[in-house]
């Protein structure tokens, strides 16, 4: 903490206030839509490279407002259950997205928040849930600051209105069969900064929304991975080591796993169809042992060597964007935490990425210690602390994290 | 509670101090323990370097769960020049922290919460300088000059209750 966030905190605020008060609204293009599932967008522009230094967060879930100051290349949330880690990471997917509205596909497909609507092929999201108090008469905002400029880069604004306000309206297909709760329809707009970004669509009165209606967006979001606590699907795993095989970044992937199995020779991903379909959890992907005649299947090798490639596999994939890891720690023996980190550090370092991890491991906090230490000066770590009741996280920079793991400090 | 969890906590120089400070407290009318807990935390840094180190401070005004720390220092004959050294060390974490030491000790809220407290022990009140850190007071008591009820104890006590609000 220095003299000196309380300057940016004005910035940031006064740039929401304005997305608050003024939130831009402007046609929108239909676009062919190819959606992949891990919530990975191309970036688009070149400008929105720097990291962010502040994330502030409003009306999203538990929070009322939150706030994350003095960011740095890779942090790490800590707190209790329930408290708002994961959330956050949603907060910062949500405002990576502009203009793909799928992604609150993925963020209400994680924790299980849809239901089925008439027929089982068409879930219905429970957008409510991501209202604070589950009141769709709230709003949500989310601003990112870049340590650059302290202006807001970008910001997500979530909110919804009645149909009966002067929408017009949509060439948008019915949403529920039967039309039952019509007189309670209402309009979820989602506007990213980019007023060509802007998302609206029907939902019903209860907060439910047709996940068919997302997929007739593709808007400009940028580079986000979003990594679950049980890792990437076996299909995530397969499409995306798919577009790196035989490439330089295909070695970086090997050089991870072999923190954990220096006898890896190499590794492949086996197409889809050809196995058995694994949904959750290891598959799709064998090793080559060394001294080993046969190849061996990911899942033989224990669960740290899924959590490896998950992580390698998002870091290549999120080249000038953002890594989001839920329980990075998962899986993982703490003897090899500290070479997780580095590894983490350093591709994050090289392919310009920004991470944010959330975990309950102490391990995993004096492991990253270890790597703070490397290089007290640099201040591109820090551990951020969501405590309940608090507006703001607790930070600890790299000095603050040496000197806490030195003296056996609690930080969780 | 987390062993390592400690909502009131006192960092002092020497261990000496760690013995002489709830003897003192409890003298003064304030019960050390509580359901089988210290009611302060105090932790031995081994002499001011160690609680000067870079980080120190600012990482246990982080620690979870707390909600007071105080510091204790010895003057070491010059006690402007302590306050000056921990200010420095300290500066970045405050909006704004006085010139001089506060003749009641310090005690401000810091920007994440906690209430912080520094007390810096004047020569006069317990021994002269030793070389070894905390050692004045515990000689003090040690050699039956130091009263715990004494007048001159009472500025320090009073700091001590109001920053643990005890």
């Amino acid at each position: 903490m220095t003299r000196g966030p309380s300057g940016l905190r004005v910035t940031c605020a006064s740039v929401i206030q304005r997305v608050v008060f003024g939130v831009p609204s402007g046609p929108y293009r239909k676009r062919e839509t190819k959606y992949d599932g891990v919530s990975r967008f191309e970036s688009e522009v070149a400008r929105r490279r720097s990291l962010y230094s502040s994330i502030e967060i409003h009306g999203y879930r538990r929070f009322e407002s939150f706030r994350l100051a003095g960011l740095g290349r890779v942090n790490l949330l800590v707190g209790t259950n329930n408290c708002g880690k994961t959330s956050i990471l949603e907060c910062i997917e949500l405002l990576r997205s502009a203009g793909r509205p799928l992604v609150l596909q993925s963020i209400l497909g994680r924790r299980g928040e849809w239901q089925d609507a008439n027929d089982s092929v068409r879930p219905a999201l429970d957008v409510k849930r991501l209202f604070a108090n589950h009141d769709l008469g709230g709003k949500i905002v989310v601003g990112g600051c870049s340590a650059e400029s302290l202006d807001v880069q970008d910001q997500v604004v979530m909110e919804v209105q009645e149909a009966a306000s002067s929408i017009e309206q949509e060439e948008l297909p019915g949403l529920f069969e039967d039309e039952s709760s019509l007189d309670e329809e209402l309009f979820l707009n989602v506007n990213w900064s980019n007023p060509a970004e802007a998302f609206r669509t029907r939902i019903t009165g209860d907060g439910l929304l047709d996940s068919r209606l997302l997929r007739t967006r593709n808007g400009h979001g940028q580079t986000v991975v979003f990594i679950r606590t049980p890792g990437m699907t076996s299909r995530d795993v397969v499409r995306l080591f798919g577009d790196i095989v035989l490439t330089e970044r295909e070695d970086h992937i090997t050089r991870a796993l072999r923190v954990l199995e220096p006898a890896i020779e190499r590794l492949a991903p086996v197409p889809y169809d050809r196995g058995p379909i694994v949904r959750e959890g290891p598959g799709g992907v064998f090793l080559r042992l060394k001294g080993v005649a046969d190849r061996i299947p990911i899942g033989s090798v224990g669960d740290g060597m899924w959590r490896m490639l998950g992580l390698a596999l998002g870091l290549a994939n999120a080249k000038d964007g953002i890594l989001l890891v839920d329980e990075i720690d998962t899986g993982l023996h703490y003897s090899v935490m500290e070479d997780m980190w580095r590894v983490v550090r350093e591709r994050a370092c090289a392919l310009s990425i920004q991470v944010f991890a959330t975990t309950h491991s102490r391990d995993c906090f004096e492991s990253l210690a270890a790597i703070a230490k490397s290089d007290v000066e640099s201040g591109d770590v820090t551990i951020q602390r969501v405590d309940a009741g608090r507006d703001d996280a607790v930070r600890f920079g790299n000095q603050e994290i040496v000197a806490a793991a030195d003296r056996s400090l609690e930080v969780r | 509670m987390p062993s390592n969890v400690h909502p009131r906590k006192l960092l002092v120089e020497g261990k000496t101090d760690k013995r002489v400070i709830p003897y003192l407290i409890e003298a003064n009318g304030v019960k050390w323990e509580r359901c089988g807990e210290h009611v302060v935390h105090i932790d031995p840094r081994g002499g001011f370097q160690e609680l000067a180190k870079p980080g120190v401070i600012a990482a246990e005004l982080r620690a979870t769960g707390l909600k007071a720390l105080g510091v204790v220092l010895d003057a070491n004959s010059n006690a402007p020049r302590r306050w000056k050294q921990i200010k420095t060390h300290i500066d970045g974490e405050f909006e704004r922290l006085p010139d001089q030491m506060p003749r009641a000790g310090l005690d401000v809220i810091h920007p994440q919460g906690p209430r912080f407290g520094v007390w810096i022990m004047p020569d006069h009140t317990w021994l002269a300088w030793q070389d070894e850190p905390g050692k004045q007071l515990h000689q003090a008591v040690e050699h039956g000059i130091f009263d715990p009820q004494s007048p001159r104890s009472r500025p320090f006590v009073k700091w001590f209750r109001r920053l643990f609000e005890l």
